[in-house]
């Protein structure tokens, strides 16, 4: 019945210059009239052909009269609201919490990496979901093999911004040197040399390595690009010639490189100075020729020794301008500070061809070598995730305390109205929405009024559901719109002729005027039919009735009709006389209530009512006699009143005497 | 913007006129120049279902509007014939069989004060009450009340205000409070400029008891065809959009030393966007609900979004467009026996769905995303174990990542 339409189907021309996407509705009388555009709930809309009429307009049928009119409703769609992914959007918000938990500092802390980890390990996971599901033939996620491609790329791009953005600013004290964290980056995200070197190793362990792989050295020059010593040195070893001069000489050079560790105990100006000596060492031995018999050799010494003229060699072993920027730097300025990264990374890519060249992840890791946080947010928010990375990692550096720039140009923190769009977009789906609510709530006033309007506009489901919203909101005190949640569920069972159930809801949203009209409602079906239909709500009342004088009445006409069922009946004459006293009983009410009054009356207990109470009753009797004297066709009224006033008659003899013979009583 | 659709066909023969959801986006009320408005309810399996049709007018529908839920099932039409009317939905209490549980719309009220056209009608913020507000072609504003919100046969004239210019539109300020009191805001599409101010703002004074023009938006002299306040995040201002030859964002900010009617402009007015991407005139505006994207529709047969950055500048991110060519044939739609308040449901036509994938085309950043972009440790064989195993390194990396 419901089918997507592909995604192929070119429908959108793209206008390069602009961000705007145009979405063609498949509707004729569209492209012929016009068309015109409704929101409707949250984050839906509806869109129909539309021709402006006026004043003016001649009320006549449409020139396109007789047609069918179509309404597209459309509903803003997310990756995120894919079943795979949705675990992405549970996990993460509960990281999310836990960075709530924190307050900003600058200083680089084990908790922010954790948390930062965390949502990596996230995002791994989720593409880690993405393939199984793949794999999984029972798997009823309909995701075509393109699509899981793409999602796939989505989150591996972010992983891999991320990445490098916890180095720069999660995991970072200023003036550290970061180049051990970069090496990191690079060997996580392009591993197929350490595989490779892997592969070799794990194959016989003998010499002539290099004529039974063909990819020996460029393995091995990788490997020395990446950092990675131990394997390199492993792999010299296997050569033919590794018992030769030059290959002893480059094992020592390479044994003695100084790797420079944070906690190694030396200081940056001490390891630069041996580090220098280490380095004239090498070029030295490369400039009087030592390696030149092995060519390959020959250039991997020239890496190391940090010559100009290797660069080449270099870039022709890396795929992106970054990998030869953190291959440069191990060489040529192992001490590197974050600040100073940006001159590097314009050189570097000045080999790959030039900004010009650049893609958007190219740019964005640009952007993180030149510090420029707010260029990446943009630029991360635009990607296909509907914010979630640039909502998460802004959060995360404001905690980090990196978003200063926050208090200039903006007038609310950055990651706020991030915050609230990811929230307002979880709101809008159907079952994440109590996800949406916990970012709402750390957005501040602006937040709060989110949810103020949407807390309300949730559609209405199962009563769980309902009470849900309701306790959501009663959590956040916010009586009006817990008031009027509880209003509308009356509203709906009143409208479906359940009274008993929209008293319930009328009593929990406080308002008296429905409490009123309900009561009503049930007081004038007991004059009708003798019996009321939520006895169980009614006798339970308790102080709740107190909401309006009509639900008191209601209340209190319940209690007697108990107290006389059970054969209280001095107890339900008191309550009976109050009733009348009280004023509250209605109108049309007033002959029910005077009917009740007649077995009392003729009780012979003498006792039940006072000849003051008969007496109230009787002014009461001929109140409504008067009124129904007034208005014709009341017959059958005047024959009840007519034995009321009877039975009242003789109650009042009866007590009159009764009280004068005991005048005690009364005392 | 990634969008998941349903078409539905909505079984007017002619143009719809206006299209209108309740507070939850569930129900669709429709109405059109065959003079008949229909009701539209989505199922728990998100289906359309025509749930009733009636003849409502004795002319064109103009517009139809919903009351908030908490008075029920309400709908207030307003039409080409000069009245305006309030429905309500009631459930029967038959007990005969299909009787019961049968659902149908009864006119409540006829709202026959105008002489001339009633070109829009909409219900006010429910904090007030039950209130409605109609405008007309001569220019005369109307607000109507329910007293006892639980009788909808009873509605009083409270107010009839006059603006000497032929009004189109009309929108109540959703927000108001002791700084704000009830507010709403009428657009004329009198094309003689002379005329000056085409947007009126009216507030209502709890002294005199009495609504009364306290500013007008300058600089907006031509024909105002659409306005619509937006919802207020807790804002000090108010913002409206208005569509005239162009589309434009105001906000609206109350000044606080300024008494009423002592000639100096109650707010300050600032035009914070003003777009002519449509190059003609805009019909119609409308706020997306928690007002962060508004919606224009123009001449141009095109419907655009526009959003606002972190910058506070709007830009268009998505236009919208009719498109023949792809037009599929909905087969097999059943036509609702359009009786008067029939209760029958006869089910939508099948619905369509559409993506716009964001993923392919839309976003700017995917597109961009480098091709090949698998090269870390996320291969298959990672993840899954299988041959050959990865260097030992990257599984004890791998491990070092493990969540917590």
């Amino acid at each position: 019945m419901v089918k997507r339409f592909s995604s192929e189907g070119k429908d959108a021309k793209e206008d390069p210059s602009s961000s705007s996407q145009t979405i063609l509705i498949p509707d004729e009388l569209c492209e012929k009239a016009g068309l015109t555009l409704q929101w409707s709930g949250i984050g839906e809309l509806g869109i129909h052909a539309f021709k402006h009429v006026d004043k003016l307009s001649i009320d006549n049928p449409s020139e396109f009269a007789p047609t069918d009119t179509f309404v597209h409703n459309l509903r803003t769609d997310s990756i995120l609201f894919e079943p795979v992914i949705r675990k992405l959007v549970n996990e993460s918000n509960g990281t999310f919490l836990a960075v709530q938990k924190l307050t900003p500092s600058t200083s680089a802390r084990s908790e922010t990496l954790a948390l930062s980890r965390q949502y990596r390990s996230i995002v791994r996971a989720c593409i880690e979901n993405l393939q199984i599901s793949e794999l999984d033939k029972n798997t009823t996620y309909k995701l075509t093999p393109q699509q899981r491609q793409h999602y796939v790329a989505i989150f591996y791009n972010i992983e891999f911004i991320w990445h490098l953005c916890e180095i720069l600013f999660v995991d970072s004290v200023p003036g550290a040197v970061v180049l051990p964290h970069l090496l990191d980056w690079i060997r996580f995200h392009f591993p197929d040399t350490e595989r490779a070197a892997g592969q070799i190793l794990t194959g016989p362990l003998e010499t002539g390595a290099e004529l039974r792989n063909s990819d020996y050295w460029d393995v091995v020059i990788g490997l020395i690009m990446q950092g990675s010593l131990e394997p390199a040195r492993a792999l010299l070893r296997l050569h033919s010639n590794a018992d030769s001069e030059c290959f002893l000489q480059a094992e020592s050079l390479l044994k003695t490189l100084p790797v420079f560790k944070v906690y190694g105990g030396l200081s940056t100006a001490e390891f630069r100075t041996r580090w220098h000596t280490w380095q004239t060492n090498v070029s030295t031995k490369v400039e009087s020729g030592v390696f030149t018999s092995e060519k390959n050799l020959n250039t991997v010494m020239k890496i190391i020794s940090g010559d100009e003229s290797s660069v080449n060699d270099m870039k022709s072993h890396c795929e992106t301008w970054y990998q030869l920027l953190v291959a440069m730097l191990l060489y040529k300025e192992p001490t590197v500070k974050t600040f100073e990264l940006n001159r590097y990374a314009t050189s570097c890519m000045g080999y790959f061809g030039g900004p010009e060249r650049m893609k958007v992840l190219d740019e964005i890791i640009m952007d993180l070598f030149e510090c420029n946080i707010l260029e990446v947010i943009k630029k991360l928010h635009l990607s296909s995730d509907s914010g979630w990375a640039a909502t998460h990692l802004t959060n995360l550096l404001h905690y980090c305390g990196r978003l200063n720039i926050d208090s200039q140009a903006y007038d609310s923190r950055l990651d706020e109205n991030l915050l609230i769009e990811y929230g307002c977009l979880l709101m809008s789906h159907n079952s994440l929405w109590q996800v949406g609510v916990t970012y709402l709530d750390h957005c501040g006033p602006q937040g709060r009024a989110c949810l103020e309007l949407l807390l309300p506009r949730l559609k209405p489901g199962s009563e769980s559901r309902t009470l849900k919203i309701i306790q959501i909101a009663a959590e956040r005190d916010m009586p009006n719109t817990v008031n009027s949640i509880c209003k509308v569920q009356g509203m709906r069972c009143l409208q479906r002729k359940r009274i008993g159930q929209a008293l319930c809801w009328a009593l929990k949203s406080q308002d008296p005027g429905f409490a009123t009209h309900l009561a009503d409602k049930l007081l004038l079906e007991y004059t009708k039919g003798g019996t009321f239909n939520c006895l169980d709500l009614l006798d339970n009342l308790g102080s709740c009735m107190l909401i309006s004088d009509r639900l008191t009445f209601l209340g209190k006409y319940c209690e007697f009709q108990q107290l006389f069922r059970n054969g209280a009946t001095r107890e339900a004459a008191v309550l009976l006389t109050s009733l009348f006293t009280s004023k509250l009983c209605p109108k049309y009410f007033t002959l029910s209530l005077l009917m009740d009054s007649l077995p009392l009356l003729e009780s012979t207990d003498v006792t039940l009512l006072s000849a003051e109470d008969t007496s109230n009753l009787l002014s009461c009797l001929e109140e409504l006699a008067d009124d129904c004297a007034s208005s014709a066709n009341q017959a059958a009224v005047m024959d009840k009143i007519k034995l009321i006033r009877l039975a009242m008659n003789k109650n009042l003899a009866k007590s009159l005497i009764f009280e004068a013979c005991h005048p005690q009583i009364l005392d | 913007m990634l969008f998941e659709a349903h078409s539905i066909n909505a079984e007017h023969k002619d143009l719809i006129h206006d299209v209108a959801y309740d507070f939850y986006g569930q129900r669709m009320a429709t109405c059109s120049s065959d003079q008949f408005v229909k009701v539209w309810d989505q199922d728990e399996h998100e289906t359309w279902n025509l749930t009733a049709t009636w003849k409502a007018h004795s002319g064109s529908v103009w517009k139809v509007t919903w009351a908030h839920p908490e008075f029920g099932q309400v709908l207030a039409t307003c039409s080409f014939d000069r009245t305006a009317a309030v429905w309500e939905e009631i459930v029967g209490e038959g007990t005969a069989p299909g009787e019961r549980g049968m659902r149908h719309w009864v006119r409540r009220t006829n709202l026959v004060d105008s002489r001339t056209s009633v070109t829009d009608v909409k219900f006010g913020p429910k904090a007030l009450g039950l209130l409605l507000a109609t405008c007309s072609a001569d220019g005369v504003i109307r607000i109507y009340e329910a007293p006892d919100v639980m009788n909808l046969s009873q509605w009083t004239l409270q107010h009839e205000l006059s603006s000497k210019l032929s009004l189109s539109c009309l929108t109540w300020n959703p927000s108001f409070s002791r700084q704000h009191p009830p507010m709403l805001a009428v657009g004329s599409d009198e094309a003689n400029q002379s005329l000056g101010s085409k947007v009126l703002i009216y507030e209502y004074n709890e002294n005199s008891r009495r609504w009364a023009k306290t500013d007008s938006v300058p600089g907006v002299t031509d024909a105002v065809h659409d306005i619509s306040f937006a919802p207020n995040l807790g804002r000090s201002f108010h913002m409206l959009a208005i569509a005239t030859k162009d589309v434009r964002i105001l906000t609206m900010k109350p000044r606080q030393d300024v008494v009423v009617q002592s000639g100096q402009p109650r707010f300050d007015i600032q035009t914070v966007a003003q777009f002519e991407d449509h190059y003609c005139t805009v019909w119609r505006v409308s706020w997306n609900v928690t007002g962060t994207i508004l919606a224009s529709s123009g001449d141009d047969g095109c419907v655009r979004l526009w959003k606002c950055n972190q910058m506070n500048s709007w830009k268009c991110v998505s236009v919208l467009k009719g498109d023949g060519t792809q037009a599929c044939t909905i087969s097999g739609a059943p036509t609702a026996q359009g009786t008067t308040s029939s209760a029958q449901t006869s089910s939508s036509a099948p619905s369509r769905k559409f993506a716009e994938s964001a993923i392919e085309k839309s976003a700017p950043l995917t597109s961009m995303w480098q091709p090949a972009v698998i090269k870390g440790r996320f291969t298959k064989r990672t993840w899954i174990g299988a041959e050959p195993a990865p260097p030992p390194s990257a599984i004890d990396k791998s491990k070092s990542y493990a969540r917590k």
